[in-house]
């Protein structure tokens, strides 16, 4: 992500606590959405991840964040944080 | 009109406090708070029931931001437009005094440069006029003004001005009325109230006066309607002020209006808060402070006669009476002097030598008085 972006999500002092979600999609846009009767699909998933704490950077352009797997951006996900 | 404010100056302006009174004002009631974080208002209007969450710190990184969405919310709520909304937040605290001139030129809101600098110095003397009459009811205010209105005069702010005509705004900021307090403001004696608001009440108050003593003193052609304002405000000062704005801008009409601020209660809603003074009264208004410069008191004179009466009854002070030429006839002047140029008027008196003393000529019953006498002097022949 560009630095701005990151030095925008990183630290603290906001009143409204930020997070970085990154949504996943197929490689091929057609393959994103399917339906049927029985379902409608929207392929892969978010991820999240809080920056308040990830150090400065001295990168100019962009920077690398990491996200761990298991922080799947699902209801049970966004309860926990709107709860802390 | 439906204009977001995005700008992250203009929103940073906006203060937490100033944003709270004006919620309070409004009928919002704080149902959850945070120390230093938030503080969380809720409110019932037509459109439903809304929430708004406070940012309490201006050093928040998303403090923009909030502000913006509580103004989207207000708006929203209120259904006012955000300009109108973020222009009441701000002036929550402090009265505002719209002067609008009408006048042909203006229908575009746009009015000559030298008409704006004279509305903007009119502006203030009309202000300074008001203060000063705040602190003494006085006919005539000369050169030298009180403290107390000076400084007023030093706390007011120019506001952005309006569309409509052209009206220009002054702010004159107010203590806001705090909850608790052991006496309503409604108990109290108008003097209780801060200087400010005073002030701006005195303004409204002998502006209407005067619009009144205008129309009584053109049917009858006596100034007496003009005195008789005078316990109300009215003076020599405010009638030019207003001579000035109209004339400066060639104004058909000139109003002078008044947004009580919110936070602080409006007692004496006699008071009008809006007077409108046509092109025609001008003349009368210039006649009127004509006439009560004539009369007033003539700050740092210098008096010159002879004593002619003296009299005294202890010791520290003495009153004497001077002949002297006021105007252009010989008056005679009391004057209270100390017990050394009090000495000093028995020496003029017993040698028949004119004196001369500098002080305020006021008037006083049926004569004349100076007041403050300094730089009491015999005149000898050769000087």
């Amino acid at each position: 992500m560009k630095t701005k972006n990151y030095d925008d999500l990183r630290g603290e002092g906001f009143l409204v606590p930020r997070i970085l979600v990154v949504v996943t999609v197929p490689v091929a846009a057609q393959e994103w959405l399917s339906q049927s009767e029985e379902e409608m699909i929207l392929r892969h998933c978010g991820y999240w991840v809080s920056l308040r704490e990830a150090p400065a950077t001295e990168n100019t352009h962009s920077v690398t964040v990491d996200i761990p797997r298991r922080n799947v951006f699902d209801v049970e996900a966004l309860r926990r944080l709107m709860e802390m | 009109m439906k204009a977001s404010i995005r700008d992250e100056a203009t929103l940073a302006t906006v203060v937490p406090v100033d944003t709270a009174a004006y919620l309070r004002t409004r009928g919002w009631r704080e149902v959850d708070r945070k120390d230093l974080l938030y503080a969380v208002w809720v409110n019932s209007f037509a459109a439903g029931d809304f929430e708004i969450l406070l940012p309490l710190d201006r050093g928040f990184r998303d403090y923009t931001l909030r502000t913006a969405e509580l103004l989207s919310t207000l708006e929203l709520a209120e259904g006012r437009s955000q300009l109108e909304i973020l222009r009441d937040i701000s002036t929550t605290f402090a009265d505002v005094i719209r002067i609008r001139a009408q006048h042909e030129a203006s229908k575009d809101g746009s009015l000559s440069l030298q008409g704006g600098v004279s509305l903007v110095e009119n502006a203030r003397e009309l202000l300074l006029a008001a203060a000063c009459s705040t602190v003494s009811k006085r006919s005539y205010f000369p050169t030298r003004k009180p403290d107390a209105a000076l400084h007023y005069v030093e706390k007011l702010r120019m506001g952005q001005t309006e569309r409509g005509s052209y009206v220009m705004t002054v702010q004159s900021p107010v203590p806001p009325t705090l909850q608790g307090a052991l006496f309503p403001d409604e108990d109290l004696p108008e003097s209780a109230e801060p200087f400010e608001r005073q002030v701006t009440k005195t303004l409204m108050r002998a502006i209407a006066a005067l619009r009144e003593a205008a129309d009584e003193s053109a049917a009858t052609g006596d100034i007496r309607p003009f005195q008789e304002a005078v316990p109300l405000g009215v003076s020599a000062n405010l009638c030019d002020a207003l001579v000035g704005l109209q004339e400066g801008t060639d104004s058909e009409w000139l109003e002078v209006g008044m947004s009580w601020a919110p936070a602080r209660h409006m007692t004496a809603s006699t008071i009008q808060s809006r007077v409108r003074l046509p092109r025609e009264v001008s003349p009368v208004l210039q006649e009127a402070g004509r006439i009560f410069k004539q009369v007033a008191p003539l700050e740092e004179i210098t008096l010159q006669g002879f004593v002619t009466d003296l009299h005294r009854e202890d010791s520290r002070t003495g009153t004497i009476t001077v002949s002297a030429v006021v105007g252009d006839r010989f008056r005679k002047v009391r004057v209270d002097l100390d017990a050394g140029d009090y000495d000093r008027a028995i020496s003029a008196h017993r040698e028949r030598l004119p004196i001369t003393c500098e002080g305020d000529l006021v008037r006083e019953g049926k004569g004349y008085a100076l007041k403050n006498p300094r730089s009491f002097c015999i005149q000898r022949e050769e000087d």
